[in-house]
């Protein structure tokens, strides 16, 4: 027992949680700046480690895998630079509208999505994904189909008319991003540290004890899936400030390789992973095949343990069949350290 | 509407969802034996067509490339599956997915590598250009041969599961692994046979479609997402599923182009999300295999 305990991913109570994760970050991003080929490589890094901090909250924590996390990137990209070329608003608004409107969107989807499990659920989130690819062909007027959005202004934070900064593209541009990215990045670290996080690990683990427990498991997973769009939509909302112009066909897998690599936080310090990740998926517009990056996305996946079956069936319940047997077995004791 | 258009469209839809047959079979075949899925299904239909693109290139003839190809490809499949595939079989279909969507991005890559990021497609050969009139519509003539093709590839299959021996092995592994190998079936070999089969059927399907629409390295996820509306709304794992799906999503693209063009990819992807929401297992899936 004292041996499974000793796996429960994330300890729940962590002194001094905060600092060490921050500061890794903080170097991370510092090092990105200074070993980076180029300004524009490093903050196209940052920008998919953005994105890959919204797949980790809902793929490393909550144990869901949503292969519709381009809708919110793609959604966020468009209403920034919708709103931005046709309401003349500033970066800062631009990025608030983007976070809320992919968290409202994250929660129509989700509301779908979680009422499925496993394959199924992956399969809705897929066709919601190509959905939304192809609607903004059908809202061409809105989009600009094939050709994007182009003449999207530089990014420039301010408000009531007043402009403070504009992130011009180059040292400017990544400083305001690595801004974004290390703060967003300590909410995030900060949620997951949260009692909300702890619930969301425990779905993860054994969903059916977690509902057992009497935690609204769909309420929670639905949260998730909020604040996962809302971050990813952010990530855009700056990305097509980036690329000048936003593009209907950013494929729905080009996030994903990302979180494969992070998949397992209690093997490896999760965000500098998810950096490390985001990293080779970043060089791809560089150096354009990438080979190794998406390798290592298949290398970690082959590495899982294997399912045990034997054992495990009992403590199915109604939940996905998804985890090791011994996982299933989880001490109670464990749970009941969760907040109630 | 004028009626010619109708039936024009309606002939069209049943052409579109034969070729959608072939696009779906391989891949509700491997998913009903292990269920397993198989994200990587649409970079082997986009590399059959690039093979074939090549070899057509280098002069040789359309019927060599739609033999070799799905051989080759299917080869390739029977490789890939003990060292890839296999470790994937027992864990969570989340990692499934993710190694299946690497094996995808890496073919990509270095097809792209190969081929570079432009549009190929081929000639059909000489025997089955021009127009055939079927009295109540015309139609092109590769078209009817991939109809027919389709319909072929689908009778040789049923028998194949349903008849064979072959057949009867692989539905017991499918039912009860364990059982199967204790009765003497060299089970890994089954499924790695199986799954040869699978992607061979998708590289067939390139083939055939790379006279139709150009391909390029970037149309696996298209042809991936149609694979899937098809499967899920035919019942993932059903071969008879895979059929009816198949002209099902056929007719209604068709049929919706003919009234508004752009919406034409829409209606499937929300015709799959219905499917999933009210029926989970589709139209002939089998209700114990829902998780």
């Amino acid at each position: 027992v004292s041996a499974d305990s000793r796996r429960w991913p994330l300890p729940l109570t962590r002194p001094g949680g905060l600092v060490r994760p921050a500061a890794l970050a903080l170097v991370s991003v510092v090092l990105l700046g200074v070993l980076a080929p180029s300004w524009s490589v490093a903050t196209l890094i940052l920008i998919y480690a953005l994105a890959a901090l919204g797949c980790n909250l809902l793929l490393g924590y909550t144990g869901l895998l949503s292969v519709g996390q381009s809708v919110y990137f793609g959604v966020g990209g468009y209403t920034a630079a919708i709103v931005a070329t046709r309401w003349d608003l500033q970066l800062s608004s631009a990025l608030i509208i983007s976070a809320l409107l992919c968290a409202a969107v994250a929660a129509f989807i989700g509301a779908f999505a979680i009422r499925r499990l496993g394959i199924y659920f992956v399969m809705i989130t897929f066709a919601f994904a190509e959905t939304a690819h192809f609607l903004a062909y059908v809202f061409k007027d809105y989009t600009g189909g094939e050709n994007g959005i182009s003449g999207v202004p530089l990014g420039s934070f301010g408000g009531f008319g007043q402009s403070f900064f504009i992130a011009t593209p180059g040292l400017l541009f990544y400083c305001m991003m690595a801004v974004l990215f290390f703060v967003l990045f300590v909410v995030l670290q900060r949620f997951v540290d949260s009692p909300v996080g702890a619930v969301l690990v425990a779905i993860r683990e054994n969903e059916a004890r977690a509902e057992a427990m009497g935690y609204s498991v769909k309420a929670y997973k639905l949260l998730a899936f909020m604040v996962s769009g809302a971050v990813t939509g952010i990530a855009d909302g700056d990305h097509d400030r980036h690329h000048h112009g936003a593009r209907g066909h950013q494929v729905p897998v080009r996030v994903l390789p990302g979180c494969a690599r992070v998949r397992r936080p209690e093997h490896l310090p999760v965000r500098p992973l998810a950096l490390l990740g985001a990293t080779a998926g970043g060089r791809a517009d560089r150096h354009r095949p990438v080979l190794q990056g998406r390798f290592a996305g298949c290398a970690v996946c082959t590495r899982q343990p294997r399912h045990e079956t034997s054992g495990a069936e009992g403590d199915r319940g109604s939940g996905p069949r998804r985890r090791g047997g011994e996982r299933r077995c989880q001490p109670l004791r464990s749970m009941q350290s969760l907040p109630s | 509407m004028s009626w010619h258009l109708l039936v024009d469209q309606l002939v069209n839809g049943l052409g579109t969802g034969l070729i959608y047959f072939l696009l779906a079979v391989g891949l509700t075949l491997i998913f009903g034996v292990r269920d397993f899925v198989n994200f990587a299904h649409g970079a082997f239909f986009v590399l059959g067509a690039l093979l074939s693109w090549t070899m057509l290139e280098h002069g040789m003839n359309f019927w060599i490339a739609l033999a070799a190809v799905p051989l080759a490809i299917g080869i390739l499949g029977f490789v890939l599956e003990p060292v890839l595939i296999r470790r994937f079989y027992d864990v969570d279909p989340a990692f499934q997915i993710v190694g299946t969507i690497g094996l995808t991005l890496v073919i990509q890559e270095v097809a792209t590598m190969i081929w570079g990021p432009a549009n190929r497609s081929t000639q059909p050969p000489d025997l089955l250009q021009g127009i055939v009139n079927l009295g109540f519509a015309s139609y092109p003539a590769y078209r009817l041969f991939i109809m027919a093709v389709a319909v072929v590839v689908g009778a040789a299959l049923w028998w194949l599961i349903e008849r064979s021996k072959f057949g009867a092995s692989l539905r017991a592994g499918a039912e009860d692994r364990d059982m199967a190998s204790c009765l003497g079936i060299n089970t890994g070999m089954l499924f790695a046979i199986t799954f040869a089969i699978g992607v061979g059927l998708a590289a067939l399907g390139g083939v055939l479609a790379a006279p139709t629409r150009g391909l390029n390295t970037g149309s696996s996820t298209e042809i991936l997402g149609i694979a899937f509306v098809i499967i899920v709304v035919g019942g993932m794992g059903s071969f008879l599923g895979a059929f009816v799906g198949a002209v099902l999503i056929g007719l209604a693209q068709s049929i919706t182009i003919a009234f508004a063009p752009a919406w034409g990819s829409v209606v499937i992807y929300i015709a799959m999300i219905v499917v999933l929401m009210v029926k989970s297992d589709g139209l002939f899936g089998k209700v114990a295999r829902v998780r």
